[in-house]
Order: C-alpha cells, then sequence, then structure tokens
C-alpha cells in the first residue's frame, strides 16, 4: 500500500517537475538522493564524489525528465542514470579497468556462505578493496542485476570479460573474506 | 544457523543503503538547474494575467454593448416623436417668411407705385437694396434652422422670384393705373366744363368705375393665383394712393371735390 501511494505521489510531482517547478523537483530530489548517493558509492570510493557523481545524474534526471514516460519504475530509471553516471566518472579518472580473459571454471559454482550477516559497512570496504573492474563488474551483476550482455555494452567490453571479471571479483571477496573474519565458508 | 549466501547478503544491505547528502546538496544542484524552469512559472503567471485581463475586457464590453443597445432602442423610440416635430418647425419657419416677405414686398411696391412718377430710377434702386436685405435676412433666419437650411433657402428664392415677377407686373399695372388716374381727371374736367358743379357723389362713381377697372385688368394680367392675393393685400394703399393722385392731378377743383369726399365720409 505505502509503495502504491509512493507511486502516485512520484506522478504527480513528475508531472510538476517536468513543468520546471522547483519545488516539486526539490521533493523528488529529497526522496530519491540518499538512495542514488549509495548507488553512486558502490561504484565511487569516497562519499564526496559519490556525491558529486550523484548530483550530475540529478541534473540529467530534471533536464531529461520529458524522456521518461512514466512507464517502469521512475527509481529504476533514476538509477540507471546513476550507474551510468558512476561508470563515466570512472572512465574519466582512466580507473576503469579490466584485466586480461582468464578461464573460469564453473563460476556458477563459486558461491560464498557466510555465518552472520555482514553490515553494509564492512560490505562496503570489501567492495572499496576491489579493482575498479572487478568491484563494477560485480555491483552491476550481483547487485543492480544487470545481465552479462547488458554489463558487455554498457562497459563496451565483452559478455566473456564480463564473466571473468565477475568470477574473480568473488574469488577476491572470497579471500578478503576469509581474512576479515578469520573464518571461511568455502566452497565446497 | 543455516549460512547465507555471501552476494544476497551484499544485494540486500546495500539495496537498503542510504546515504543521506550533505546539506549544500540540493543549493549545489539547483544552481546547475536551468534557469529557464523559473521563467517557465513566471510565464504561466503572466500568462494567467493576461488571460485575465482578457476576460475583463470581454466581460468590460459587453456590458458596455447593453448599455448601448438599450440607448438605441431609446432613439429609436424618441426618433418617430422628434423627426415630425423639427419638420413642423421647418414649415413654421418656411411658411411665416413666405408671408413676412409677401408684405413686405408689397408695401414696398407701393412706396415704389408713390414715388415712381417722380424718380423711377431712384425707387428701383431701394427696392434692390431692400430686396438684398430682405435676402440677407432670410440667410440669417435659415443659418439658425440649420436642418432646413437647403429647403428654405430654396423655397425662398422660389419666392423672391416669384416676387420680382409680381413686382415686375406690378410697375406695368401702375402705368395702367396712370392712364386710368389720366382719362378720370379729362372725364372731371370735361364734366367740370359741361356742369360748373361736380358733385361728390359723380366723382365718386368715377372712382369706383375706375378702380374697378383697375382690379379686373390686374386679375387679368396676373399669371398666379398667388397674385390675387397680393392685390388684396395692396389694394387698400393703392386705392389711397389712386384717389390722392385724382386729387392732386385735377388741381383747381381739388378743394371742392376734397371738401365733397369728406361730407360723403362723414
Amino acid at each position: 500500500m505505502k509503495v502504491v501511494s509512493l507511486h502516485k505521489n512520484y506522478t504527480v510531482l513528475i508531472k510538476k517537475a517536468k513543468k520546471g517547478q522547483r519545488r516539486a523537483q526539490h521533493e523528488l530530489f529529497e526522496l530519491f538522493a540518499p538512495k542514488m548517493k549509495s548507488v553512486c558509492r558502490q561504484y565511487l570510493k569516497s562519499n564526496d564524489m559519490a556525491e558529486e557523481v550523484m548530483l550530475i545524474g540529478f541534473m540529467k534526471v530534471f533536464t531529461h525528465l520529458d524522456s521518461f514516460g512514466g512507464q517502469g519504475s521512475f527509481e529504476g530509471w533514476i538509477r540507471r542514470i546513476m550507474v551510468n553516471e558512476s561508470i563515466t566518472q570512472l572512465r574519466k579518472d582512466k580507473k576503469l579497468g579490466f584485466t586480461a580473459e582468464t578461464e573460469i571454471e564453473n563460476s556458477m559454482d563459486h558461491v560464498s556462505y557466510i555465518e552472520t550477516e555482514l553490515e553494509v559497512e564492512e560490505i562496503q570496504q570489501l567492495i572499496d578493496a576491489l579493482p575498479n573492474g572487478y568491484k563494477t563488474v560485480f555491483v552491476l551483476y550481483a547487485v543492480e542485476g544487470y545481465k552479462h550482455s547488458e554489463i558487455a555494452e554498457l562497459l563496451n567490453i565483452s559478455e566473456s570479460t564480463s564473466k571473468s571479471q565477475l568470477f574473480k571479483a568473488r574469488k577476491m571477496l572470497q579471500s578478503k573474506m576469509i581474512k576479515q573474519n578469520n573464518s571461511s565458508y568455502g566452497t565446497h | 544457523m543455516a549460512p547465507i549466501k555471501l552476494e544476497d547478503n551484499i544485494r540486500e544491505k546495500l539495496q537498503e543503503r542510504e546515504l543521506a547528502p550533505s546539506q549544500s546538496a540540493w543549493d549545489k544542484l539547483e544552481s546547475t538547474l536551468p534557469k529557464q524552469q523559473d521563467k517557465g512559472t513566471n510565464r504561466f503567471f503572466w500568462y494567467a494575467i493576461a488571460a485575465s485581463f482578457v476576460g475583463l475586457l470581454i466581460i468590460g464590453s459587453m456590458f458596455f454593448n447593453d448599455k448601448t443597445s438599450g440607448i438605441t432602442t431609446e432613439i429609436v423610440i424618441e426618433e418617430p416623436t422628434t423627426l415630425p416635430q423639427e419638420e413642423n418647425n421647418k414649415n413654421e419657419i418656411v411658411t411665416p417668411k413666405q408671408e413676412e416677405i409677401v408684405p413686405d414686398v408689397n408695401s414696398t411696391i407701393a412706396e415704389i407705385s408713390q414715388d415712381e412718377s417722380e424718380v423711377p430710377k431712384k425707387t428701383k434702386k431701394v427696392q434692390n437694396s431692400r430686396l438684398a436685405q430682405q435676402k440677407r435676412d432670410i440667410t440669417e433666419n435659415n443659418a439658425n434652422a440649420k436642418s432646413a437650411i437647403a429647403k428654405v433657402s430654396e423655397e425662398n428664392k422660389t419666392v423672391i422670384s416669384e416676387d420680382k415677377i409680381q413686382i415686375n407686373d406690378l410697375f406695368k399695372k401702375d402705368a395702367v393705373v396712370s392712364n386710368k388716374v389720366d382719362e378720370i381727371v379729362a372725364r372731371v374736367k370735361a364734366m367740370q366744363e359741361a356742369n360748373s358743379a361736380v358733385t361728390a357723389t359723380e366723382i365718386d362713381l368715377l372712382l369706383a368705375q375706375a378702380q374697378r377697372e383697375i382690379q379686373t385688368e390686374r386679375i387679368l394680367n396676373s399669371t398666379k393665383v398667388d397674385a390675387a392675393a397680393l392685390l388684396m393685400d395692396v389694394e387698400f394703399d393703392l386705392e389711397r394712393s389712386f384717389r390722392d393722385r385724382v386729387f392732386y392731378a385735377l388741381g383747381d377743383g381739388f378743394s371742392t371735390i376734397r371738401t365733397a369726399v369728406v361730407e360723403r365720409n362723414n
């Protein structure tokens, strides 16, 4: 019910924001900025950088609001913009490199298990420790739910590269987890 | 305790996470947003003002039209009542002038006929000057009645022209009258020679006869019906002048004729 009412509020706000009403834009910003900053933070190592990219993303949201047809999730639409902006930022900084492809052996079996839930700060630390290439593919795949084909297109890489990046990212995370918790739940 | 999938844990935690933006974040964003959007709201505001102004104009014009339409209906009601009055006024303006002109002209004719034998050229001049004065008076009066200017002036012109014709006729008739006077004087003298005393009744008879003859001649000579009325007006003056002239022409027998006439009058 809450979701429905929120969605209704969005449509009204979006209409007003489309007309250029500052108040509606501000309300939309207040609603989505914290989540979008979090999205940007997944790819970018500092909060300041995340906020900067988030603001650029919001500027694009408001200037291209007419291209949002109202079909599908508004949050999903903004999120996509934020992801694209984060990747653009990484490219600008020339921090986005992808290691050569490696043979992936049974990648689907590499599923890590943990005994207790990790706090979000711990997770962020783990992710921050990953190289940008690994991290970006891992977040896109594991958190945002992109398919390898989508990731390949978005990052302008091949699907196999995307898969190998994911594989390496998982392996690295696993090893880090073992180090961090001194207890690892391995792999079969 | 069941082990938790690391990736599920990561996804859930990260998707739920919210990082509050700095307080200046919105201000920064607002400064980068195009200012046209403010203008858009302003434009809408101005459109609203313009629309309300147009609305007021329309309402005002409708109200004004209602008022004017009321006035026009009033005019429509008044017009038939006012127009006949104006026409009556015109008629009033025209008719008295015609009447005024006629006696004036007649009186001038009488005066002219009195002095004609002595100084015909002068009287003609005087008559012309009087006619000119009359014309001036008519035009001045006409200026007052603006609506009837054209009609009145035209009618007056025709009247004046008619009067001129009549005056000319009268001049001719005056010649007839003087002939008659000569005739009567000749007869009286003949009677005086035949009979030593001329009675008042004889003279009266002669005068009446002469007068009738003059009148019939005039009526016969007159081209228009109007001339009859004109002659009737002039009759009295003419009669007197005619008598005076007869008395004057008789000369010696003046006193006897005079006393006879006075006796008859008494």
